[in-house]
């Protein structure tokens, strides 16, 4: 069975880029201020620079993902649940990271 | 300014109402997919909104005079914990909620007849759900440290 | 009327609304056990009186952040430390999420009644008891005694009912 339209794999794909990249953009960024201030320099600001390159990636993948002629609902479901781990590994850290940087 | 902040946390909780519609319509044994689609994308939409007037009062009023205030004050974790945490794990929100409402609008009626991919969206809805109700918490408990 | 007091009566509305539902939720619930099956009729009731709550819910939830908003703006920021406020948003996510659980068939029907019943009380009473002076934890810790007191109460009222 085929997905309507299989070229959102390529923001599915994306988002599961994006995770570990809003991951070590904070914690890199909190270790390393060259790395904040580097962001803060070319965005106005650390967090908008996150934002940024975050759409970025997204925009980038989803580019690629409109060559995906078909994905079944099998694939589809797969890389959902990637996502769905991914992030909650990486929102796990980020409270692990600021709760031991902060206490 | 104080409009910036009200609309955040307005559209911030239309976007929390949004996500807890496409999770309980997930739920449910019939499935209303024109309703869960509709919530879906107004939950994107509410995240998109929070994401700007939230960056935009943040950058304007929070960070300059806030936040100095609060790592003053009593309670300099509401700054150090609940803000930064808040700040980046919002991050994931409007992502999520733009992942839940393609797969929807791209599976239509496949996720009536298929469990597993049912499954896979609802723990993205319930995940998006659970981030936005936390974002809201950790905005009080900053909100009151000043 | 200043814009406190409209924001204080919409959130007693929702409150009213809330609370009225849970209790005609568990009422029409056991009218609807009385001969064992839930009828077409009944579960359109329980129906409607579930849209009842999501509505008291929602103004709740509005009207509770327009609160927030209200003391931080009028430089009462202090208020969003308050012990009861915190108790009470969590039992607010607590009817929430048991009524995420309900839908999801996670739980027994008859728990998920009893927990909404009280946790709308539970948030009704803290609302109401501007003079309470206890920490987060005494009064979460008593929530859940009135939880379990009122699990066997409403177990009590229902065997009752059924057997009449």
């Amino acid at each position: 069975m085929n997905i309507k339209h299989p070229k959102i794999i390529g923001i599915v794909c994306g988002a599961i880029i994006s995770a570990p990249w809003i991951l070590f953009a904070t914690i890199f960024g909190e270790i390393n201020h060259t790395f904040k201030d580097w962001l803060a320099g070319i965005f106005t600001h650390h967090w908008i620079g996150k934002s940024v390159i975050l759409i970025f990636i997204i925009i980038i993948s989803g580019f690629f993902g409109l060559f995906i002629k078909k994905i079944t609902v099998s694939t589809l479901t797969f890389w959902l649940l990637v996502l769905f781990w991914i992030i909650l590994i990486a929102i796990t850290a980020i409270i692990l990271f600021f709760a031991a940087h902060t206490f | 300014m104080q409009t910036l902040l009200l609309t955040h946390i307005f559209i911030g909780l239309c976007g929390i109402v949004a996500s807890y519609i496409v999770l309980m319509g997930l739920l449910k044994k019939e499935v209303f997919l024109r309703r869960v689609k509709t919530a879906a994308f107004f939950a994107f939409l509410a995240y998109l909104i929070t994401w700007i007037t939230g960056g935009g009062y943040y950058l304007n009023i929070y960070g300059p005079i806030i936040k100095p205030l609060i790592n003053k004050g009593e309670y300099p974790w509401a700054h150090s914990f609940f803000m930064e945490t808040k700040e980046h794990i919002f991050l994931f929100l409007p992502i999520i909620s733009f992942v839940i409402w393609l797969a929807l609008i791209s599976s239509n009626e496949h996720i009536i007849k298929n469990d597993s991919l049912r499954r896979s969206i609802m723990l993205l809805a319930a995940l998006s759900f659970a981030i936005s109700v936390a974002v809201a918490l950790f905005g009080v408990v900053v909100s009151g440290a000043k | 009327m200043d814009i406190h007091t409209f924001l204080i009566v919409t959130h007693i509305i929702g409150a009213v609304l809330g609370v009225g539902g849970t209790t005609f939720a568990e009422i029409f619930y056991l009218k609807a056990l009385k001969d064992g099956v839930i009828d077409p009729m009944e579960s359109d009731w329980l129906r409607t009186v579930s849209a009842v709550l999501r509505v008291g819910t929602v103004i709740i939830l509005f009207s509770g952040f327009a609160l927030v908003f209200w003391n931080v703006i009028n430089g009462n920021s202090e208020y969003l430390y308050n012990t009861r406020l915190w108790a009470k948003l969590s039992i607010t996510i607590i009817i929430v999420v048991n009524a995420l659980l309900l839908h999801a068939r996670a739980i027994p029907l008859w728990l998920g009644f009893s927990l909404s019943f009280t946790s709308w009380y539970a948030a009704l009473i803290l609302g109401i008891w501007s003079g309470l002076n206890a920490s987060f934890v005494q009064i979460m810790l008593y929530y859940v005694g009135f939880v379990i007191i009122m699990g066997f109460v409403l177990d009590f009222i229902k065997k009752i009912y059924l057997k009449s």
